[in-house]
């Protein structure tokens, strides 16, 4: 019977794997941190709270947060109920959030450095979470959610330490992705992707022809619609999934197009609000290096540089933040996804092969890329994000 | 056999063996596909639109039979070539304007009906149509409006003139498809390279492809069968079947099989195919799986040919629907972990749609 063959082939897979995983951990966790050993790295970080957080699945096949301070000396793996995928600090970086990738339901709570157990947040039926959030305060979750039946986006409040979810406002939206804190956490600005889906069809789109992604501007407190920005009409099955901010609150978004596999628009914009998108100008063939795919965006401190990562593509762009942002370099990494600044003019990608790099830019605006030595046993899931 | 099943788990698990065997075929591959499916497939495709138009023009809307008939020759047509998400199809919203669908808010009556009710008759020409939603351009509004009639009686206006329109739309969309395929993204796919517009390397166009053959079970588990499954057989939803008005649910799944088994043989057991380069690298069993796989669910959809309404309303019919899901969702798991490997491809752990 071809069917019970395979079923033993899966069952077998996972007993062998159980092994594998503790010994895994225990290398990864040897490895001192995801970021130790880096030239610099770790000693920048001495005795500062700074912290990267991830998700990724181990060789046992099963999905784990992971929480590492960036001076080498701790690593947490923390065994999720599915797949993970972006991840956020709370103002203080004490706490971290881990909202499941969609459609799922669940939202990992963790105290960093108490010994509080654990908490799950679980999205209210009808609402699954679409992998990212943002804390408001130290307590206070915000997280992009789809309204499946409404076919519409909303933003939910959380107590994270009862697990209560405060209230909702609409994302503005469908399809709402990323999001971020603007003007000192005053207003929340959300990547609303524009694409409609429903769990009752997986992830299948049911609106390409008539997508219409924005990324909108609300008011913390009451939800008020602030400033809301699109395409042009002739990029509207471009995406706005993803973005990362400047401390003066310039955003750069990366999308994803639906269209034509024969088209080739430009993906990667910039964002001052109040005016409309401005397309990174990026030559045809760069362009086309990243497969219509951006994965991840990712500014570090000082504001000079971005980084836009193409699993698709195999590639990671670095953008020159300037009067008008240009491509700096390109870094080619296979699956390369994760992206977050480690410090100033420096990143870390990571890929769902196993690799994590650092890509520092020096002062003449060279990349210097290092690989970190660690074992390529964990498939590194989408996003990263630091703590500095 | 111990030591395949301990590499695949290991692959499975991402622990990145490479066979370090030589690359396969891959233009042979590719050339096949096209050649033995892709382009043949997209011909009928026109033919069949083209057939159903003449109907209208010829017959006028008197002979719903007829009428019927020929949308039905069509949608099987669509339904061997609705896999193919790329290429001249992917243009100008034609995959979309062919059929809209899964339309779970009911987009397609809503602009149907206001159509309909429309004084000018400009707004049911083919550029009215066009100037129109995609919904109501193609297979579900014209399913709606052959199939919501009596089968004894011509078709009325305004329902008539809308109703041509569509056919000659579908024709002129399919034609159009074929006649790029032939003409240019034929060689498009053939000659990967750095000046190639789409294809940098050659592994992308057979990437390309074989997401076409794992998207295609993908969307029959996920899309096509697990919705109308719902959680139990009292909590079924028929109408979320495609095609219910048209009572071919079950025969667009099973044409959709046949496709996905005649894409893996490359056109059929004697041509290149996915087959082929999977058993040069001693994947046996899990040729027998996938083969299997889909031989055995096609028998079975065959054999579930009845309204999908019959078919959840029955719980041995039920039950071999469920066994169809299951059963091709093994096939994908196979078609997604070694086949891939023996294509020396890999596919990305972060690169899925909207991630």
């Amino acid at each position: 019977m071809v069917s019970s063959s395979m079923h033993w082939v899966c069952h077998w897979g996972l007993m062998h794997s159980m092994e594998i995983d503790r010994r895994s951990l225990l290398r990864a966790a040897s490895a001192s941190a995801i970021l130790a050993g880096f030239p610099g790295l770790s000693q920048a970080h001495a005795g500062t709270r700074s912290h990267i957080a991830l998700c990724g699945r181990m060789a046992d096949g099963l999905d784990y947060a992971f929480i590492g301070s960036m001076d080498g000396t701790a690593l947490k793996a923390i065994k999720l109920p599915d797949r993970g995928h972006g991840s956020v600090f709370s103002p203080s970086g004490k706490r971290v959030a881990f909202p499941a990738r969609r459609p799922g339901t669940f939202c990992l709570i963790h105290d960093i450095d108490s010994d509080t157990e654990d908490r799950w947040l679980t999205s209210p039926s009808g609402c699954h979470f679409t992998g990212h959030g943002v804390f408001i305060d130290e307590t206070t979750l915000a997280t992009t959610e789809n309204d499946f039946d409404a076919g519409r986006g909303v933003v939910g409040f959380w107590d994270t330490l009862t697990g209560v979810r405060i209230g909702e406002f609409y994302s503005h939206g469908i399809g709402p992705h990323d999001i971020l804190p603007m003007q000192g956490g005053k207003a929340l600005c959300i990547a609303n992707g524009g694409i409609l889906t429903h769990p009752d069809t997986g992830r299948a789109k049911l609106n390409i022809p008539t997508m219409q992604p924005n990324l909108s501007i609300i008011e913390t407190g009451s939800g008020r619609m602030l400033d809301s920005v699109e395409a042009p009409p002739e990029l509207h099955k471009v995406s706005l999934r993803h973005f990362a901010k400047t401390a003066d609150d310039l955003v750069v978004v990366g999308g994803q197009f639906e269209g034509a596999q024969s088209d080739n628009p430009p993906l990667i914009a910039t964002w001052k609000p109040g005016s409309p998108l401005f397309f990174v100008s990026i030559d045809d063939h760069d362009r086309r290096a990243m497969n219509h795919y951006c994965g991840s965006i990712a500014i570090e401190p000082s504001g000079n540089y971005a980084v836009a990562t193409s699993p698709r593509g195999n590639v990671a762009h670095l953008i020159a933040l300037e009067e008008q942002a240009t491509l700096l370099d390109s870094v080619t990494l296979p699956d390369v996804c994760g992206a977050a600044a480690v410090a100033e003019n420096a990143f870390v990608v990571t890929s769902g092969q196993g690799e994590v790099l650092t890509l520092r830019i020096d002062a003449d605006g060279i990349v210097h890329r290092d690989r970190m030595p660690l074992p390529r046993s964990t498939q590194w899931d989408n996003h990263a994000y630091s703590f500095l | 056999m111990r030591y395949l099943l301990i590499v695949c788990c290991l692959l499975v698990t991402g622990a990145g063996i490479r066979d370090a065997r030589a690359d396969p075929d891959y233009a042979a591959l590719l050339e096949s596909l096209i050649d033995h499916t892709v382009i043949p497939d997209y011909e009928n495709f026109a033919r069949a639109t083209s057939d159903l138009q003449a109907e209208f023009e010829t017959n006028g809307c008197t002979d719903m039979a007829a009428m019927r008939s020929g949308y039905h020759k069509a949608m099987d047509a669509w339904q061997h070539v609705s896999h193919i998400r790329f290429g001249p199809v992917m243009k100008e919203d034609r995959v979309y304007r062919v059929q809209f669908w899964p339309d779970k808010r009911n987009i397609t009556s809503r602009h149907l009906g206001a159509l309909l009710e429309n004084d000018n008759d400009e707004a049911r020409s083919l550029s009215g149509i066009i100037a129109d939603s995609v919904a109501v351009q193609g297979f579900p509004a014209l399913e709606r409006l052959l199939f919501d009639q009596a089968e004894d009686q011509p078709l009325p206006e305004p329902s008539c003139g809308l109703a041509r329109s569509i056919t000659l739309n579908l024709s002129n969309i399919a034609g159009e498809i074929a006649a790029e395929w032939k003409n240019s993204y034929r060689r498009t796919m053939l000659t990967a390279g750095p000046d190639n517009p789409e294809y940098l390397n050659v592994k992308e166009a057979v990437k390309i492809m074989h997401g076409a053959l794992s998207t295609s079970l993908q969307i029959l588990v996920n899309v096509k069968i697990a919705p109308v499954l719902g959680e139990s057989r009292e909590a079924s939803k028929p109408r979320r079947a495609e095609s219910w008005r048209s009572a071919r649910a079950m025969r667009n799944i099973a044409i959709n099989i046949e496709t996905a088994l005649r894409l893996y043989e490359g056109g059929d057991a004697h041509s290149n195919g996915f087959d082929d380069i999977l058993l040069q690298r001693g994947g046996d069993e899990e040729h027998a799986v996938i083969a299997g796989g889909l031989i055995q669910s096609l028998k079975w959809a065959q054999e579930l040919d009845e309204p999908i309404a019959d078919v959840v309303s029955d719980s041995s019919h039920y039950s071999k629907l469920s066994l169809i899901a299951g059963q091709l969702a093994g096939v994908q798991a196979e078609v997604n972990g070694v086949l891939v490997d023996a294509l020396g491809l890999s596919l990305g752990f972060n690169a899925l749609d909207g991630d």
